[in-house]
């Protein structure tokens, strides 16, 4: 069975032999000259000011979490777009219309709780 | 209307009403909770309870003694399953009397815990009935994801926080090992239904290394869930954060709910693996034992007490597990035995997590009676005269403390009894024996709580306050302790039946 996976195995070998050889290269034969600029954190080119470990408010995490709720609803429907058609055809439509009411329903219900709760208002 | 379930469903309403229920009310009690804002929350509770009967309801209606496979073969409800069903609504019906009344003492958890709970037992009845690895994780996550909130949902209490934050920490690293054995067992297998798993492991050798290795990582998985040693240092610490009426469902729903799965796979895998098993499952449950008795020894807090005798009870109840596998089965010439030894095996597991759920439930409940203002009743010093301030609440504890030892006439006697008659059936008489030292053993921490609540004169700031709803709920279990260590036969002669349809 694993003399199947040797392609696999080999591409990782070498792929890992030509960058460790050539970072090894170019650790050994580069010049180094640092600086304080040079060393200081890389942010698009522009001078860092204070460190990144900051704390911050914690309603983006929310915004975060909803935009995962609701990105996820909709990639979820994008493949029962595709199907839905085909099961029309074989008279399946109501069913496949009651489950994806079934999921919204779901995440409606979530929401309305949230909303409700109060954790949409931003104070 | 009916066109909305494709036939194939509507064929199977019957017996997937019961998850249907639990899931909808689950919804329900969420959104009554929001729309209808009141400062009382027992409109919450009285549904909660509601849910749960009715989805009983739906369990008796579908009947008994069949095999339903459902959803296109995802769970696959059998008497097994119906018998766990049955045991993670009782737990959760208890545990919601027990929360009721802690809210009304001051207790902070928010009304996000009966949804929560609905969400844990609908887990629990997936895994319980799962026929495939894919209902298997989405059931053991479900069921997981809502027991971290409601060991962490004591708001504002820093212990709560840490339990719920330790446990979510481990059982995700824990999750990780199971997904892991499961891909290498989809790997080996080519499918994740259980009957794919079966036909590959009777095809032939192939790549048995590959499903020993696939099993070794679900164990890690599963182990975690039951509290196995070595899997098992986050118990005392969220046993001893979580508020007493969730301790009280970890440790008997959870515990089922880990023993259902464990049990199930363990059976699958069995008749071809069970040499690579056996000695690694035989070793951990004499470890589990020895530590969970050991450790528990030397607590000061009851809860962290129970924490680690729980683990210790995960030790006899792997001793069964290792009966049901013991080599006796693999033995052609000894298939009858196998049989009988098996049947014995599983029937002592069943009515060993029923006995267990009882006794545990009872001395929770008590403990979250004893509890005010979010402060649990905790250290064991304080229960001195008990038993002339609160004489029934003593005697409950009593009780349950009396069973947990395995003391005659309570459950947990004849539990024990059955479970070690199985082993020596089995001719696993070394293994018997270790049990019985350490059962030996637990009965010094055990029998201290009753040295204390009876003997010891009341102190100032001993524990005198008892909510009445909590220790009458928990006098009804202490009931049934003594109701079943007399008369066993008829639950475990159920028992008996149940594992009668289960091919070995």
């Amino acid at each position: 069975m694993f003399a199947q996976y040797m392609p696999v195995l080999l591409v990782l070998a070498v792929a890992s032999a030509f960058a460790g050889l050539f970072l090894g290269l170019s650790y050994w034969l580069g010049p180094r000259r640092p600086s304080a600029l040079k060393d200081s954190t890389y942010e698009c080119g522009v001078p860092p000011r204070g460190t990144t470990q900051i704390r911050f408010f914690v309603r983006f995490f929310l915004v975060a979490i909803f935009f995962l709720l609701f990105d996820l609803e909709a990639v979820f429907l994008y493949p029962w777009v595709i199907q839905f058609k085909g099961m029309v055809a074989d008279g399946q439509g109501l069913f496949a219309l009651g489950e994806m009411g079934a999921f919204v329903l779901v995440l409606v219900v979530g929401f309305v709780y949230i909303w409700r709760k109060g954790g949409l208002e931003w104070q | 209307m009916n066109g909305f379930l494709a036939p194939a469903i509507g064929d199977q309403l019957d017996a997937l009403l019961p998850f249907l229920i639990v899931a909808g009310g689950g919804l329900l009690v969420m959104l009554v909770d929001a729309l209808f804002r009141t400062k009382r929350k027992d409109h919450l509770s009285l549904l909660t309870l509601i849910v749960l009967l009715l989805s009983v309801l739906a369990q008796l209606r579908s009947g008994f003694g069949d095999e339903r496979v459902l959803l296109s073969g995802m769970l696959t409800v059998t008497d097994f399953s119906r018998f766990f069903d049955f045991l993670f609504v009782g737990c959760a019906v208890l545990t919601t009397v027990f929360a009721g009344s802690a809210f009304d003492r001051g207790g902070r958890q928010r009304p996000e815990f009966f949804p929560l709970l609905l969400f844990a037992v609908l887990g629990m009845m997936v895994l319980a009935s799962a026929s495939d690895l894919l209902s298997v994780f989405l059931g053991l996550e479900t069921m997981s994801l809502a027991v971290y909130v409601l060991a962490g949902g004591v708001r504002g209490d820093v212990r709560s926080s840490e339990a719920g934050f330790k446990y979510l920490l481990m059982g995700s690293f824990a999750s990780a090992f199971l997904l892991m054995g499961m891909a290498l067992l989809y790997g080996f297998a080519g499918g994740t239904a259980f009957s794919d798993i079966g036909r590959a492991l009777a095809a032939g050798p192939g790549e048995r290394g590959l499903a020993a290795l696939a099993g070794g990582l679900i164990l890690v998985g599963f182990g975690f869930k039951v509290a196995m040693v070595p899997f098992h240092m986050w118990t005392p610490d969220v046993y001893d954060g979580a508020p007493a009426y969730v301790t009280g469902f970890m440790a008997t729903a959870v515990k089922a709910a880990g023993f259902a799965i464990l049990t199930r796979f363990v059976l699958l895998m069995q008749p071809h693996l069970a040499f690579t098993w056996y000695p690694l499952l035989v070793g951990l449950a004499v470890v589990t034992m020895s530590v969970g008795n050991l450790v528990a020894l030397a607590q000061n807090g009851i809860k962290r007490m129970l924490a680690w005798s729980s683990i210790a009870h995960a030790g006899y109840l792997l001793l069964g597990v290792v009966t049901l596998i013991s080599p006796a089965h693999g033995n052609s010439g000894q298939m009858m035995l196998g049989r009988e030894v098996g049947e014995a095996a599983g029937s002592a597991l069943l009515f060993y997590l029923l006995g267990y759920s009882l006794m545990n439930l009872a001395a929770f409940g008590v403990i979250g009676a004893l509890s005010k203002g979010g402060r649990e009743a905790d250290e064991i010093e304080r229960y001195a005269g008990l038993s002339r301030r609160k004489p029934l609440a003593a005697a409950v504890l009593a009780i349950a403390m009396l069973s947990l030892a395995g003391i005659p006439p309570m459950v947990g006697f004849m539990s024990k009894f059955y479970l070690f008659s199985a082993v020596v059936r089995a001719g696993l008489v070394p293994l018997a024996i270790i049990g019985v030292i350490n059962s030996l053993l637990s009965v010094y921490y055990y029998l201290r709580i009753l040295v204390v609540m009876y003997m010891k004169k009341p102190e100032e700031g001993g524990y005198d306050d008892a909510d009445t709803v909590a220790v009458s709920a928990a006098a009804v279990l202490a009931g049934l302790i003594l109701l079943l260590g007399v008369m066993p036969e008829g639950v475990h002669r159920a028992a008996q039946e149940i594992f009668r349809q289960i091919t070995f």
